[in-house]
Order: C-alpha cells, then sequence, then structure tokens
C-alpha cells in the first residue's frame, strides 16, 4: 500500500472568479457546441440557445433543431468574426436564438447540423428543466444587448447568466448544487493489477469562490504518483449539459492498482466559500419614482444600457453574501483483474506496461582483486517506479551484493514513463573464464493482453588471479569443512574426565604429604630414642649388674677365684656407671664419691660398704688369698650393696 | 627394619590406587546406542543419530567425543543452537581439540551474528595463551609431579643430614612451591570453566532481551539462535545475560541452555 502522499501538499485553491470570461486560446481546430444559457427555466422566463460553429470550412448549410415544447421568440440571430489570441486566429459563426417554453417538464434540445467542408456535422444535445413561474426575468433582452455587442475578449461570451448573483426568490442551496461541484475523471475502470490508470479530481464552478481542498483521497490499495499542477491553478472552459463552466484541476494522480479486486478511489473534500450578490429589487421598487424602473420606460429604450446588471447594483444596494459550502467528489469503483496465470514467466516480477531492457558490464577482463559492475536498464511505460530487480542467477563463482537503484521518471509524464537501473556489483573469487548467465526480464503488456519476456546476451569474463584475495580463499577452504564423527577410541564415564578432581589425583596430592609426615615421625622417634640411652642404662643397670653377679656366682661355684672377683668388680663399677650417668673411661673412686656427694648418699652406710666391698675385691684380685667362705661373703656384700644403692638412688629419684 | 615399612606400605597403596584405576578404565565399554548413533549418522539421518546421541548425553555420560559427534548431528540438521552447544560443551571436556574448535567455529558462522566481540585486552591475550600452555589433565599432572618434588625437597631439607639448611635447596623449594601452587590454580581453573562457566546458549530462533525481568519490560535487543551469552544473575524465571560486546538485559530462563 503506498500511497504516494509526498507529492499530496496541501494545496489551497484561492479561486476568485469574475463574472467575465475567460478567454482561453484555441487551437485552429473544428468545434461545433450548443450553449445555453441556464438549464432551468420558469415557465415565464425565457432561454437563450447558441449554435457556435468555431473555425468552419467551407460552410454550406445549417439546419437548427426543432425546438419541441417551444416557441421561438427570436432569432435565428446570426454573429460572424474573428478574433486573434496570442497569434492564434480563430474564425466564428454562431446563430442564437431566444425561446419561451410552452410547457413544464424536461425537454432535450437536440443538437443542430451543418454542412461543413462538404460533411454533415451535429452539435450536442442540451437539456432545460422547464418549472413552474416565478418572477419574470428580462434575461433574454439583456443578453441580446450584450451579443450585438463585439465580444470582450476574443471570443464571444456564452451567455452569462450571472449565477453569482441571487435575484429575488432563487433558492441559494440549489443554485450552489447546479453550480459548484467535483467531478472525478478516471481514464478506465477495469484495470490488471499494476496496470496505469489516470485518477484526475476537478473542481466545476460557475460561481466566484474561494476553495480550498481540506481532505484528499487516499488511494487505499493504489501506488500512487501526483503530476504536478501548475500554481496558481488555471482554469479552463467546460461544458456540461451545453453551460459553460471553469473548471479547476485539483489532483491528478496516476494510480497503479496492489492488489486485485474492486478498489475505490475516495473522496475529494473541498471548502468553498461562495461570493454571492444578492439583488433585492425592493429597495429599487421603494424609489418608485425612478424613471428606469418603470417597465414602460424600459420598454421604449428597447433595454438601455443602464439595465444591465452592474447599474442594478450601482443603484439597487446590493447586498453581498459569502456562503460556506462543502462538496465532496462521488466515490468511484475501479475493477482490478488479477494478472493472468497461464504463461507466466518465471522472471516475472510484476513489471505492467510497456519495456525495454538493456543490460551491460563495465569490463570484460579483471583479476581477483577488482570488482565488475553489470548495470540493467528498465525503460519504458507502466509502473516504472515499482519495478523490482529481475533475478540473477550469478555462478558461485562470484560474490554478488545487493544492487543499487537509480530511477529518472520523466516529470509529468503521462502514462508514467522512465528507466530504473539496477546496478550489481561483483567480485570475482576464482580466476579463470566465467560467464555471467543471460538477465532476463518478463513483463505484463496491458495492451497486448500477453507476458513478454527480454533475454540480455550471456557476459564471458576472463579473472586473472590478484593478489591477495586467493590466500584468504584458500585458508577459508581448508576450514570450511566439518570434521568427520569420531567412533572409538575413547574412555566411557559418566564421570568427569578430568583427572583433577578425582580421588586419584587427591590420594597422589596426599603421598607426599604422607611421606612427609611418615619422615617426620620417624625422626621424631629417632631423636627420642637417642636422647634416652642414658636413661635406659640408669632403669637397667640393676638388671646388668644383677645378670653380672650371677656370672660371678658361677665362677664362685666353680672356684674360680679370679674371674670370680673380676666379675663382681665389674658388676659394681658397671653399676655405678650405668646409675650415677658416668662414661666408662672418666670412672674412678674419686669420680663417684663425688657424684654421690651430688645425690647426698655420702657418708651413709651402704657408701661405707660400697667402698669397702671394692677395696676386698681389688685386694683379692691382686693378692688371691682367704676362703671361700671370704669370697661368699663377698658376693652376699655385693648382692646387698647394689640393691641397697639401688633403693636409696630410687627413693631419692622419687 | 623399622624405617622401611612405611614406605612399602605406601607403596603398596600407591599400587592398589593405580591398580583400580586402570580396571575402572577398563571396565568401560562403549555403549550399543553410541555405535547405532554413528552408523545412522553414516547413513545421513541426522536426526535420529542426534537424538541417540542425546539419550546417551542425558544418561550421564561425560565423553567429548560424545558432544562432538552429537554436535556434528545437530549442525548437520541445521539445529545450530543445539550444535553450538554440544560443541561448546565437547571443548570444554577436551580443551584445545582442534577438530572440535574447527567445527565449533563452522556452527558460530551459522548463527547470525552481527555483533562484534570486544577486543581483548593485553593480559587477557597473555591469560588465554596461559592456559593453551598444558591441557586440563596436563596441568592436574604437572601439579602433582610438583608437589612430589617438593615434598622430596621438603624431606630432604629437613630430614636428611646432607642437605640439612642449604640454601640452595631452599631457594630450590621456594620456585617449586611456587610453580605449584601455579599449576594447583590453573587445574582448578580449568575444572571450573568446564563445569561453572557462567556461560549460556541462546536456544530459541529470535529472542528479545528485555530491560528487566520481567516479559512486560521493554525490549532492548535481539539475540539470535547459538549465540553465546555470559550469566551475571538469575531469578527463577529471568537471567541477566550479556552478550560479547558487553550489551546487558535480561532472557527468559526457557531460551537459554547453561553451559
Amino acid at each position: 500500500m503506498k500511497v504516494n502522499i509526498a507529492n499530496l501538499r496541501k494545496c489551497v485553491l484561492t479561486l476568485f472568479i469574475l463574472c467575465c470570461a475567460v478567454g482561453i486560446a484555441m487551437a485552429q481546430e473544428f468545434r461545433f457546441t450548443t450553449s445555453v444559457n441556464t438549464n432551468t427555466i420558469a415557465l415565464d422566463e425565457m432561454v437563450h440557445v447558441q449554435f457556435m460553429l468555431e473555425n468552419p470550412v467551407n460552410l454550406s448549410q445549417f439546419t437548427p433543431p426543432a425546438f419541441k415544447g417551444f416557441e421561438v421568440v427570436q432569432g435565428p440571430q446570426q454573429i460572424q468574426g474573428s478574433s486573434y489570441v496570442n497569434g492564434r486566429g480563430t474564425t466564428y459563426y454562431a446563430i442564437s436564438y431566444v425561446l419561451r417554453p410552452t410547457s413544464v417538464g424536461n425537454f432535450t434540445l437536440p443538437g443542430a447540423t451543418a454542412r461543413v467542408d462538404g460533411k454533415l456535422v451535429k452539435s450536442n444535445p442540451v437539456n432545460i428543466e422547464v418549472v413552474k413561474g416565478g418572477a419574470g426575468s428580462q434575461l433574454p433582452q439583456q443578453q441580446q444587448q450584450q451579443q450585438v455587442q463585439p465580444p470582450r475578449r476574443g471570443l464571444p461570451d456564452r451567455f452569462e447568466s450571472q449565477p453569482g448573483i441571487v435575484r429575488k426568490g432563487e433558492d441559494v442551496k440549489e443554485k450552489l448544487r447546479k453550480n459548484l461541484f467535483v467531478k472525478v475523471a478516471v481514464d478506465k475502470t477495469t484495470v490488471y493489477e499494476g496496470e496505469q490508470l489516470t485518477a484526475t479530481y476537478k473542481l466545476y464552478t460557475r460561481l466566484p469562490t474561494n476553495s480550498s481542498v481540506t481532505k484528499v483521497p487516499a488511494f487505499k490499495g493504489f501506488s500512487a504518483k501526483d503530476m504536478e499542477l501548475p500554481n496558481p491553478p488555471q482554469a479552463t472552459e467546460e461544458y456540461v449539459n451545453g453551460v459553460p463552466y471553469k473548471v479547476f484541476i485539483i489532483r491528478k494522480t496516476l494510480l497503479f492498482p496492489l492488489q486485485s479486486g474492486e478498489l475505490e478511489l475516495d473522496p475529494a473534500e473541498v471548502n468553498n466559500e461562495v461570493h454571492f450578490v444578492s439583488l433585492t429589487r425592493k429597495k429599487r421598487s421603494g424609489g418608485a419614482n425612478d424613471p428606469l424602473s418603470d417597465p414602460f420606460f424600459k420598454d421604449a429604450f428597447g433595454g438601455s444600457p443602464f439595465d444591465d446588471s452592474f447599474f442594478d447594483d450601482a443603484f439597487g444596494a446590493p447586498e453581498y453574501e459569502v456562503v460556506p459550502y462543502k462538496i465532496q467528489s462521488p466515490v468511484v469503483k475501479i475493477n482490478v483483474k488479477l494478472l493472468p496465470a497461464a504463461g507466466r514467466p518465471a522472471s516475472f516480477s510484476g513489471a505492467v506496461g510497456k519495456f525495454n531492457m538493456t543490460a551491460a558490464v563495465d569490463k570484460k577482463e579483471l583479476t581477483t582483486d577488482d570488482a565488475v559492475t553489470l548495470k540493467v536498464t528498465i525503460t519504458g511505460q507502466g509502473n516504472v517506479n515499482l519495478l523490482n530487480a529481475p533475478p540473477l542467477h550469478i555462478p558461485s563463482a562470484f560474490e554478488k551484493y545487493d544492487p543499487t537503484v537509480s530511477d529518472n521518471i520523466e516529470k509529468n509524464s503521462n502514462p508514467l514513463s522512465g528507466s530504473r537501473q539496477f546496478q550489481y556489483v561483483l567480485m570475482p573469487q576464482e580466476k579463470g573464464d566465467h560467464a555471467l548467465p543471460p538477465v532476463e526480464f518478463s513483463y505484463f503488456d496491458p495492451a497486448a493482453n500477453a507476458y513478454k519476456t527480454i533475454q540480455s546476451a550471456a557476459f564471458p569474463l576472463h579473472v586473472l588471479a590478484g593478489k591477495l584475495a586467493k590466500k584468504e580463499k584458500q585458508d577459508f577452504g581448508g576450514k570450511a569443512d566439518l570434521q568427520g564423527i569420531r567412533t572409538s577410541g575413547q574412555s566411557w564415564s559418566k564421570r568427569s574426565p578430568f583427572f583433577f578432581g578425582k580421588p586419584l589425583y587427591w590420594m597422589l596430592l596426599l603421598l607426599p604429604l604422607l611421606a612427609i609426615a611418615g619422615m617426620a615421625w620417624y625422626r621424631n622417634q629417632q631423636l627420642f630414642r637417642q636422647s634416652n640411652v642414658a636413661m635406659l642404662r640408669h632403669k637397667h643397670a640393676n638388671k646388668v649388674a644383677l645378670k653380672r653377679l650371677e656370672l660371678a656366682a658361677r665362677y664362685l661355684r666353680e672356684g674360680k677365684d679370679k674371674a670370680f672377683y673380676e666379675e663382681t668388680s665389674r658388676a659394681v663399677w658397671g653399676y655405678l656407671s650405668h646409675k650415677l650417668k658416668i662414661p666408662m673411661a672418666e670412672l674412678s673412686r674419686h669420680v663417684v664419691r663425688e657424684k654421690l656427694d651430688a645425690q647426698q648418699l655420702n657418708g651413709s652406710n651402704t657408701t661405707h660398704q660400697l667402698f669397702d666391698l671394692l677395696d676386698r675385691c681389688e685386694m683379692a684380685l691382686y693378692a688371691p688369698s682367704g676362703s671361700n667362705e671370704h669370697r661368699q661373703g663377698a658376693y652376699q656384700e655385693a648382692v646387698h650393696v647394689i640393691s641397697a644403692l639401688e633403693d636409696e638412688l630410687k627413693g631419692r629419684a622419687a | 627394619m623399622m624405617m622401611r615399612s612405611p614406605v612399602i606400605r605406601l607403596h603398596y597403596l600407591l599400587a592398589c590406587l593405580l591398580l583400580g584405576a586402570a580396571l575402572q578404565a577398563q571396565a568401560q565399554k562403549e555403549p550399543p546406542l553410541f555405535t547405532e548413533g554413528n552408523r545412522l549418522y553414516q547413513q545421513q539421518q541426522y536426526e535420529a543419530a542426534a537424538s541417540k546421541y542425546q539419550q546417551l548425553i542425558d544418561s550421564g555420560y561425560q565423553v567429548a567425543d560424545l558432544y562432538f559427534n552429537a554436535g556434528n548431528a545437530y549442525y548437520k540438521s541445521n539445529q545450530t543452537g543445539m550444535a553450538v552447544y554440544s560443541f561448546e560443551k565437547a571443548l570444554n571436556l577436551k580443551p584445545g581439540d582442534e577438530a572440535i574448535e574447527q567445527n565449533l567455529a563452522l556452527a558460530n558462522q551459522r548463527v547470525q551474528n552481527n555483533i562484534e566481540s570486544l577486543p581483548l585486552l593485553f593480559f587477557e591475550r597473555w591469560w588465554l595463551q596461559w592456559q593453551h600452555l598444558h591441557d586440563a589433565s596436563g596441568w592436574a599432572m604437572g601439579s602433582i609431579v610438583l608437589f612430589w618434588l617438593l615434598a622430596a625437597a621438603v624431606i630432604g631439607y629437613f630430614f636428611v643430614p646432607r642437605f640439612k639448611g642449604q640454601q640452595l635447596l631452599r631457594w630450590g623449594m621456594t620456585v617449586i612451591a611456587l610453580l605449584f601452587i601455579g599449576y594447583f590454580g590453573m587445574a582448578i581453573w580449568m575444572h571450573n570453566k568446564a563445569y561453572n562457566s557462567g556461560a549460556a546458549i541462546v536456544m530459541n530462533k529470535t529472542v528479545k532481551v528485555k530491560s528487566a525481568p520481567d516479559a512486560g519490560s521493554k525490549d532492548l535487543f535481539e539475540t539470535k539462535e547459538g549465540m553465546k551469552v555470559k550469566i551475571l544473575d538469575a531469578t527463577s524465571d529471568f537471567c541477566k545475560v550479556q552478550l560479547s560486546d558487553g550489551k546487558m538485559g535480561w532472557m527468559a530462563v526457557g531460551d537459554l541452555k547453561r553451559l
């Protein structure tokens, strides 16, 4: 739904229509028209009919029609003349009648016939409505007066009935309806989808009015393209039912239906301010002495120049009145047909009209670093502004970008014509000889009611290797494949494949810690043991001594004197060494005495016995004498001394 | 005699552990579904193959190659979101695998990704290079080896009278300790990255990202299927996500699949 609103600027036509005719420059063509000054008359009024021949060649015969329902009051009256407007000469020949209706009703005056240049021609028929009488009218007489005078502007005035003047008893509304309306002219009402139609919105008026367009049609379902209109608007003259109207074109739009079915052209709305001049005869008749108002006087002068409406206005104290009047154009229905499905080419993309296509490439030889431009130009008449890019089948060796579109549409062309150009930029990816396939463009020709296809030639291209692009392409090519699936060679586990976090990991991490801990424990143990050897000896001194004494006892039984004493002495000394923590090398009586002093045992009975025993053992060693009893006594003493010392030292320690 | 017994005990323990692990690895055989999936894939019935693989994944297998095959099948059946998800998962389980990286890149090309990632800063690049120095198990093994070395050094330094208190050994110990901390940290990082990456893949064709965790809030931008986003925050229905170009917004939880 592309409605071209851009051109739809709110155009305000300010029309101020004067009561005099606007002369139009006419071509030197033959025209034969019938015109009347009004289409509606009262029974007691008269109507003026004029048959106008413009530029007649060899006019040889003129036959007026039968004025059925009317009687001829005056005429035929012939006027002949010529005029020059803008260097163009026009000759005219007018025959006019003044008619009076004989009965009420609708009448049709058939056209008059004339023989021009040997051919029989006929003018247009005119409708006249006769209604029941109102106030009398001297209109035809006035017209007569005007007709006699030469035309004011080139062409003869055609019955200025002065609709802008409201006379007494005239219905303003009816007057407005008859003299001011909007029409829509459409060149065709049945079109194909996409086929152009032209809609012209025209304002017809015979009244002086200020008009402005308040609502413009939206053209739903159409793509619209507005034609440019002259500014300020220029009036043309058109006859409707024999009556001339000033015609202003409000809008002229080229429409392209975008969908099929019955579409409507929306109405346009025009606001008018109509300037009326009200003639109130009362005032005039108020001045009853005025000789001009006397009908006799009037008759005597046969319609004096003072009888002109101008003078009426001047003397009759006219009232100006502005009447607002809103009009709407009728809704026009357009029947849009679907484009025929049969024979629709694949390359068709909605072009309707009459087209031509050219396609060209800017170079034939290039490297992979360059780009080639393919230009496709479509020229012709139709929906040029809606053309789609023709489908291109570019080989994969080229990289294609979206085309750039440029339009060159002729201004104010009707039908819409111009050209649209599509520029494709193509980048060759591989070297070698490539060919761009032919470009194909299809359109529907509504005139021929058939699809037509245009095809260009193929474009061979010679592509050389460039410096840059190739390497990238190769790199990409290596990577472009999907690596295939793997079928075996994995360990299936529902647990994390990560070594980290598994129990084994933590075990392995724990092992050195255990090793360190073990080392530390072992070391500690070693140190402890080392520091306690002395204590052990001290602890076991009694046991060791007793063992030795046992050995000594065996020697005693065997009678080995020397060995007995040696062993007893060793037991006692060893005991002292261990118990008092004195190294063997330093062992002497002196040291032992000191140690025992430190233990505060010196001077006791046990100490004396100890030293006695040691003395006896030494003596016995160097002078082996004495009896078995003696030896037995020594043994008993040794056991006693050691036990006593043990007890005493223990008691001290405790 | 007293010194030997704990060492023997340790060796025994280690041997048991290794044996156990080896037995465990041996016990797991290829499941029949996998073979079937591979067969379907080779017969170009990609969707059927993908569903077989997915069954295995759903049953809890964590195997990089399984995810890899599933990713391929999804890729071929044009399910870009699932393909990217599977490849990402495979790469998490086996970081640095070239085939997986290549296929992930291919799948990412399918994502209509018109966002530009922010360029990495120099230290981010270093960090990435550092991560790729070893694979995940490499970091873990390294940390163990270093820890053993460290333990040996500690034992030597403190318990062996010959090396006791040597300056050189102390320096060596410090260096090994630092290296160990580094490797151990990386092992943790890699593990974390695989399981708690905080990333997610967009699963639906086109998802609007909202300005607030509410379906009625304003649309900020659009994400496409297969896009990887970072999850910053989450409610029960919405996640706050960040795109690789730094844009942030809220997405419905159902549109995302967490890695």
